[in-house]
């Protein structure tokens, strides 16, 4: 098996600003309930930040907020230093989001979907279909790429919403859950082609419930629960002399 | 039994989004939401005031005619209405409700039967066009049980039979409802086929209907001429009125027992064949055979509009309930054209000389306009997709002027094709022909801009099939609403300066509207730019 090294250090030093920063994020959902209060975190270039919790914990609030879709309250969100608030749609063109359940539109083609995403960020035209097919070939999508997205499978949606992240090469990539729904062969695709973009200055921000993937992909981790971080630095740390499991389920239990 | 049940209440909750009202957590959004369920029952109140209403006018102007024994007639026509009206509306939900549900998988890998399964889908159709039958047929039945003399009988077998009223056209829809998703589902573009043919269905009809309501003079008395007409119209209507009305139990029961036999043979025949049928018609074309090529590159603004027509393009019924008014409106100003002003009045029996037309026309054409948008269901129909429009970097105002732009694709070329249909009907002045385009198109950006508006307000996301936002949703009533004021507005205008007698030209009035009307368009497209952002933002 591949073993992923933390990719922090083939960058040079001068690079290390933070591309997402969250300073004292706080979401209250209508009706009262607190779903993050006063989370604050920052992940650099290079950074593969794992975000780990229980069903409930906030990660879902935390990544919908990051991304755009979810407005909140308190709080600041920076990405590559600007203001998510003040200047959304710089912020969004910087980044890309794969959601936790790929719902697409289904009236569109694949192709028609990735051509939608090259307009949408401007991938130049000459540019666009050697993205589109060096992706596309990497997940074996392409020959399904002309057939409506409402005949694809659940795996075969993850793969075109991944696809349709990288081809416009976001600065910060923002996953929710990217592994569930995907085949062994495109799980492996997707850790490798994260790790190559950390190599390339990109910063990866994900959640995942799967903690030997976090554990063996990611070279810094947050542990959120009920809305607050439990724990936040580099794997190494986080985990102490044990397991990322154990140290999961003291923090989860010991409530 | 309790399995139908708890089928059909889950259906229910979700069909009318009742949880939303009752137990949404966010107080504000409870409030919105029973104020609305409050204007819908506003809204049915007044459709059965204007049963009553339409009744009573029938009754004592047959009455005052000397003309009683055709008051049995009151209930049978409203009869003939509610079932012509539940069939037209069923057709189109029969996709979405009946099949090619969206919890198919959920519902079908319950341990329950496919009969149980059919019985429930069956049934929420039924109650959603019961619900509907008593509200026109109810105030007819009370009339002609005050104004006419009915036999002691109808007292109750008028109650208990509007229970059995709904349930043939609800099998003749269902039956040409799943026929049209049939024959469309064996095309690549099976919604093009599917949009064509109920196009035509639904023009076809209208003017049958129309040719239905011209009684022939041969007949040796007016009863016979209109029992002639409702029998073209809906025959079961007869078998209604002979056996609710006259006590003739023959009729009853023949009523009776074909209406329980096709609705028992629809439910035994579907269950029957549901599996099969739910696979052929959800089945997509898959090729896997693409080979990438060069690609169209565009704008954001270009990309968004595309989408939102493909999109539009994609429903058949979104297409139906959107375009209807722009195809209507085409088709009334080239019957105008072809068959001279006079005639085409009197065929819709419109009064009005030339003058009258010429004046009201572009108001006439802007009302077409009116009855529907496109709009108004455009962004509850982003549904699990809103994640995409809200993580995309385009500015709110861009990605709104494309669902509006599509509004506009739809209607301003029936704009255009009505102007000039109407410019060579009615031979106006330069300036009444400028004001046959200007007020029409100035209303097609309003209508577009305030359904935009409605719905951003007033978004529906978790729905289960897309009849409940495009068919059912308040945003869309509203739309229409708000449509109707900006028509009624100059009308109503006119009549109050004809009751206190003001002097005041029709067309310098009509003028002035149009200007308020284009300043309207200003101000909305502004509101859109201003708070676009927070409004998607809070969505």
């Amino acid at each position: 098996m591949m073993d992923f090294k933390p990719a922090e250090r083939l960058l040079p030093v001068f690079v290390r600003w933070p591309m997402l920063q969250i300073n004292n994020l706080s979401k209250t959902y209508q009706g009262g309930k607190k779903a993050v209060d006063g989370l604050s975190l920052e992940v650099c270039p290079g950074d593969i930040f794992g975000f780990i919790g229980h069903n409930g914990a906030g990660k879902t609030t935390t990544i919908r907020a990051v991304t755009g879709v979810l407005a909140f309250e308190e709080g600041e969100i920076r990405i590559n230093g600007k203001d998510l608030r003040r200047e959304p749609v710089l912020c969004k063109s910087m980044m890309a989001y794969i959601p936790d359940n790929p719902d697409l539109y289904e009236h569109l083609t694949g192709i028609q979907y990735l051509n939608f995403i090259g307009d949408i960020f401007r991938i130049p035209k000459g540019e666009r279909v050697e993205r589109i097919r060096g992706f596309a070939d990497r997940f074996e999508l392409t020959a399904d790429l002309g057939d409506l997205i409402a005949s694809y499978s659940h795996g075969m949606k993850q793969k075109l919403a991944i696809i349709g992240a990288l081809i416009h090469q976001p600065r910060l990539l923002v996953l929710d859950e990217p592994f569930v729904g995907l085949d062994p062969k495109a799980a492996f695709t997707l850790k490798t082609i994260m790790h190559e973009l950390c190599g390339q200055g990109c910063a990866i921000f994900f959640s995942t419930h799967i903690l030997e993937v976090a554990e063996r992909l990611c070279n810094k981790i947050a542990i959120i629960r009920k809305g607050r971080l439990a724990a936040c630095g580099p794997t190494d740390q986080v985990r102490g002399d044990g397991s990322l499991e154990s140290m999961f389920l003291e923090l989860i239990d010991h409530e | 039994m309790n399995d139908l049940l708890a089928l059909l209440k889950v259906q229910v909750l979700a069909f009318f989004d009742i949880n939303a009202a009752f137990h949404a957590k966010d107080k504000g959004e409870r409030r919105k939401k029973l104020l609305l369920s409050g204007l819908m029952l506003l809204s049915m109140a007044m459709i059965m005031g204007m049963s009553f209403g339409y009744s009573f006018m029938l009754a004592d102007a047959l009455k005052k005619a000397g003309m009683t024994e055709l008051l049995e007639y009151v209930p049978g026509l409203m009869m003939a209405s509610a079932c012509l009206a539940t069939f037209f509306t069923t057709i189109y939900k029969t996709h979405g409700v009946l099949v090619g549900f969206r919890d198919y998988d959920q519902i079908m890998s319950l341990p329950v039967t496919v009969r149980t399964v059919i019985a429930s889908r069956v049934l929420l159709l039924y109650l959603m066009n019961l619900f509907f039958t008593l509200i026109i047929m109810v105030p007819a039945g009370i009339v002609y049980g005050m104004e006419g003399s009915p036999q002691p009988a109808f007292y109750g077998l008028f109650p208990l039979t509007l229970f059995v009223v709904p349930l043939l056209p609800i099998v003749g829809a269902a039956v040409l409802g799943i026929g049209i998703s049939l024959v469309s589902s064996q095309f690549r573009h099976r919604n093009a086929v599917s949009l064509i043919t109920s196009l035509t269905l639904t023009l076809a009809v209208i003017l049958l209907s129309m040719g239905a309501g011209e009684m022939s003079a041969d007949f040796q008395t007016v009863s016979a001429a209109v029992a002639d007409a409702i029998g073209k119209a809906y025959p079961p209507a007869l078998w209604y009125l002979d056996g609710v009305c006259r006590g003739n139990l023959g009729a009853l029961g023949l009523f009776l027992g074909v209406s329980a036999a096709v609705f028992g043979l629809l439910v035994w025949g579907f269950s029957r064949f549901f599996q099969p049928l739910q696979s052929r018609l959800t089945a997509h074309h898959r090729t896997a055979d693409y080979r990438l090529r060069p690609m169209k590159t565009g704008s954001p603004f270009r990309a968004l509009y595309v989408k939102e027509l493909t999109r539009y393009g994609a429903s058949p019924l979104y297409v139906m309930n959107t375009a209807i008014g722009a195809v209507l409106g085409v088709l009334f100003c080239f019957g105008m054209a072809f068959f001279g002003q006079e005639k085409l009045a009197a065929f819709l029996e419109l009064p009005g000389s030339l003058v009258m037309m010429r004046t009201f026309a572009p108001l006439i054409v802007a009302g077409f306009m009116a009855l529907t948008c496109t709009t108004a269901s455009s962004i509850s129909l982003e549904g699990k997709n809103l994640w995409i429009m809200k993580s995309i970097p385009v500015e709110p105002f861009t990605l709104l002027m494309s669902k509006l732009a599509v509004n506009l694709t739809v209607q301003l070329p029936a704009v255009l094709l009505c102007g000039l249909a109407l410019v060579f009907a009615l031979k106006p002045s330069s300036f009444e022909g400028l004001q046959l385009f200007l007020m029409p198109a100035f209303f097609s950006v309003f209508i577009a801009a305030a359904g935009l508006m409605i719905n951003l307000k007033t978004p529906n996301f978790t729905w289960a099939s897309e009849t409940v936002v495009i068919k059912q949703s308040m945003s869309v009533f509203l739309s229409l609403a708000a449509g109707m004021a900006g028509i009624g507005l100059p009308v109503a205008a006119l009549a109050l300066a004809g009751y206190f007698k003001v002097p005041m030209s029709a067309a310098g009035l009509l003028w002035n509207f149009t200007m308020l009307m284009g300043f309207l368009d200003f101000i909305l497209i502004s509101l859109l730019w201003e708070h676009g952002e927070r409004w998607i933002s809070a969505l």
